[in-house]
């Protein structure tokens, strides 16, 4: 399957390569050759084994040579401008692709007056090689053909740089909208904050719905330093035939604190690789997530916890919900090594199911080389609890607005701790289209 | 005499297909405070719930009249619109549902209406400040991490808010203090009124030192065995469940199984 390596596909990587710094030609050209003799995946292997493969050939996509749209986006449409509402604190920045293109670039001049450099991945790896060269790909390689894949294609996305002991209030907003059917996008985002830096990230994926499939394959990959804060929003609502394979790497270093929320809510196929590695002692991150599948939406969320180093703390909670014949994957896997004495892991999936026929898997995997741990895992598949929508309805609330304010309340507990008071309402809005579409 | 409140017509229930009320007779008038009495498993909370609506029971026989109005088939939100209310004996923690979203919900549905956010949160609070109650209480999640008096205040809180023309309390003097339980008991005695009827579930007697009820019924197997005055109550804390059940004995499920 996945058959390329027509001239014309050739002729893409060297187009590409061409517009390259020479360092960056070279790695894309690496990636190239290893994405054409890498295996493509199949069903037998345990990392694939819930995804139709078949919607993710990206030969059955159209490039888009030059990057950009047929048809220009001559305004922000709603839906993405109210995207870039959920941190509810204004916006230290913004970087806005439409269709794999630049569509515009903004800096707060508090930012910029602060040393932060937040562009485009094409200026960035011209203007900041001396920043990027040493990271870019390093945390993403080329594992599998996808991210290979991506590698040596991507166009597209956005560099944030913010320098040691810098603080930044507002967020840092990169987002990608997508107006093109049948197109494929591969964006690669590089995020670096150094050493006592603190910052708000957010990463927004929005579109119109697509009559005909289009296949998102972003990369992104951050780098926290020593002691830095930052917190790291990724909203997730594309229209409807979207198709979204990402994957997405963090490293921390000594007591660097990492605060993550991923939000999962679009597309007709979702699969994020998310993956969080504790490499300096003392480090600490919080993975939350949130989905809400209906319909005949596929979600896969995979996690890895990576405790590297001793005194790390790691505690994910993903929640979702799941309507009609909504299947819902989670997979997480939590590493501890060999050196990561006294380290502390949690992990939670839970699920609620709303129709009988919507299906969640969820699968958590230990992989423990040290004794000194606290560790715990849990994974469920729930119900809407009949007691408690009694309850409710005893007071007079139909079973209708009953059953959303227990959504709500499943969902709180994950909200509750996520200091981004914006999504609250995008959230609700989102759920509520959902709840009330036409099944 | 006006129209009672409530009235039960040989009421059956069964929960799983076994029979659990036998048979309840009983008539409400508006303005009276009833008290349902009896042992542990006699039926008191299955009544209470069979009258609100709990998807588990199923009435097998007979019907229940609210106003009037035959409920017995109507869901739990219609019945709470009409203006039935049950304090829970043992009230449900619904985690992350915040009680003030909670309220505002219950209190609209209720009037019909939506109450503008400045007069809710007057009204929400004046009720808290009439029940002793702190107002970071209307703050936190529905029942959620509750002691086990401040889910019965809760209750009462509900019951004070939604002003039901008939409240069946289930057991809500268990598990509050003493002061907890004259505050509750000033609180639904300020209620009294000719609009509404209460139908007190208790298994002490304390709470109706404070209610002062015109009629006490005891229920023993599912049924009301004996009804009469507050003297009854008295003659219970006397003498005890046992000589009820030795006078009338615990009917045997085989012997109702076949009735009307
Ligand atoms: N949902 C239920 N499922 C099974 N049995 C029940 C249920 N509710 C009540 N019962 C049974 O019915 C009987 C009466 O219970 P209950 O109404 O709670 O009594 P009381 O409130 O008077 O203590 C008990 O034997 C109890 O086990
Ligand atoms: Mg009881």
């Amino acid at each position: 399957m996945y058959k390329i390596s027509s001239t014309a596909k050739d002729r893409e990587i060297e187009v590409l390569a061409d517009k390259s710094p020479t360092w960056l030609a070279e790695l894309r050209r690496d990636a190239w050759q290893r994405a054409e003799t890498l295996e493509a995946p199949s069903r037998k292997d345990e990392y694939w084994r819930y995804t139709d493969l078949d919607l993710l050939n990206p030969e059955s996509f159209q490039r888009l040579e030059h990057g950009g749209s047929t048809a220009p986006l001559k305004r922000l449409p709603q839906r993405a401008s109210s995207a870039l509402e959920l941190s509810g604190t204004g916006s230290g920045g913004k970087i806005i692709h439409a269709d794999g293109a630049l569509f515009s670039a903004g800096l707060s001049e508090e930012a910029a007056a602060k040393g932060v450099i937040f562009t485009d991945l094409e200026t960035a790896v011209t203007e900041h090689e001396e920043l990027i060269r040493p990271r870019l790909g390093k945390l993403v390689g080329a594992a599998d053909i996808f991210t290979a894949r991506n590698l040596a294609l991507h166009r597209g996305g956005a560099f944030l740089y913010v320098p040691p002991g810098v603080e930044l209030s507002a967020p840092m907003q990169s987002l990608h909208w997508l107006g093109m059917q049948g197109t494929l996008i591969q964006p690669r985002t590089v995020v670096v904050v150094g050493r006592g830096a603190k910052v708000v990230f957010n990463d927004i994926y929005t579109s119109a719905p697509l009559a005909r499939a289009s296949l998102v394959n972003p990369v992104t990959e951050l780098y926290a330093a020593e002691d830095s804060q930052v917190g790291w929003v990724t909203w997730q609502d594309w229209g409807e035939g979207v198709r979204h394979l990402s994957t997405v790497k963090a490293t921390m270093a000594a007591n660097a604190r990492l605060n993550t929320m991923l939000v999962t809510l679009g597309g007709e196929f979702s699969r994020t690789w998310k993956e969080c590695e504790l490499a300096g002692e003392g480090a600490q991150s919080v993975m939350l997530g949130l989905y809400f599948a209906h319909r005949k939406q596929h979600f896969e969320h995979w996690t890895v916890q990576d405790h590297l180093a001793p005194h790390t703390r790691s505690d994910l909670l993903y929640k979702g919900a799941l309507d009609d014949q909504a299947r819902t994957v989670y997979y997480g896997t939590i590493k501890v090594r060999p050196d990561a004495n006294n380290t502390d892991a949690y992990q939670a999936n839970r699920n609620l199911a709303l129709s009988g026929s919507a299906r969640a898997n969820t699968n958590p995997q230990l992989e423990i080389e040290n004794n000194d741990v606290r560790c715990s895992h849990g994974a469920t598949v729930g119900r809407v609890d009949e007691e408690h929508l009694y309850y409710l309805m005893s007071r007079g609330i139909g079973r209708a607005d009953a059953r959303k304010l227990l959504i709500f309340g499943f969902f709180n507990e994950v909200l509750g701790r996520a200091q981004w008071s914006g999504m609250h309402e995008l959230l609700s809005e989102s759920i509520l289209r959902k709840l009330a579409a036409e099944k | 005499m006006s129209k009672p409140i409530l009235v039960l017509e040989n009421l059956h229930a069964a929960v799983e297909g076994t029979e659990i009320l036998r048979g309840v007779n009983l008539e409400l008038p508006p303005g009276e405070v009833h008290a349902l009495m009896g042992p542990n498993g006699s039926g008191k909370s299955t009544l209470a719930n069979v009258l609100m609506g709990h998807p588990a029971y199923e009435v097998t026989a007979g019907r229940i009249l609210f106003k009037g109005e035959d409920v017995t088939e109507l869901e739990a939100d219609r019945r709470s619109r009409l203006g039935m209310f049950l304090a829970f004996q043992y009230p449900v923690e619904v985690p992350g549902v915040s009680m003030l979203n909670f309220l505002r919900q219950s209190l609209n549905a209720r009037r019909d209406q939506d109450l503008k956010p400045r007069e809710f949160r007057t009204l929400v609070d004046g009720k808290l400040k009439l029940l002793g109650m702190d107002k970071a209480f209307a703050r936190r999640n529905l029942n959620e991490g509750f002691s086990g008096g401040e889910k019965k205040r809760n209750e009462v809180l509900q019951l004070a808010l939604l002003e039901p023309e008939l409240a069946i309390l289930d057991e809500t003097d268990s598990g509050l203090d003493i002061d907890a339980l004259r505050i509750v008991s000033e609180s639904v005695n300020s209620m009294r009124g000719p609009g509404i009827g209460f139908l007190v579930i208790t298994h002490y007697m304390r709470i109706l030192d404070y209610l002062e009820p015109d009629v006490v019924h005891i229920m023993l197997g599912g049924r009301i065995v004996k009804s009469g005055g507050p003297e009854l109550a008295g003659e219970l804390e006397a003498k005890g469940y046992d000589s009820v059940r030795k006078q009338y004995g615990e009917p045997a499920p085989q012997e109702e199984a076949t009735a009307p």
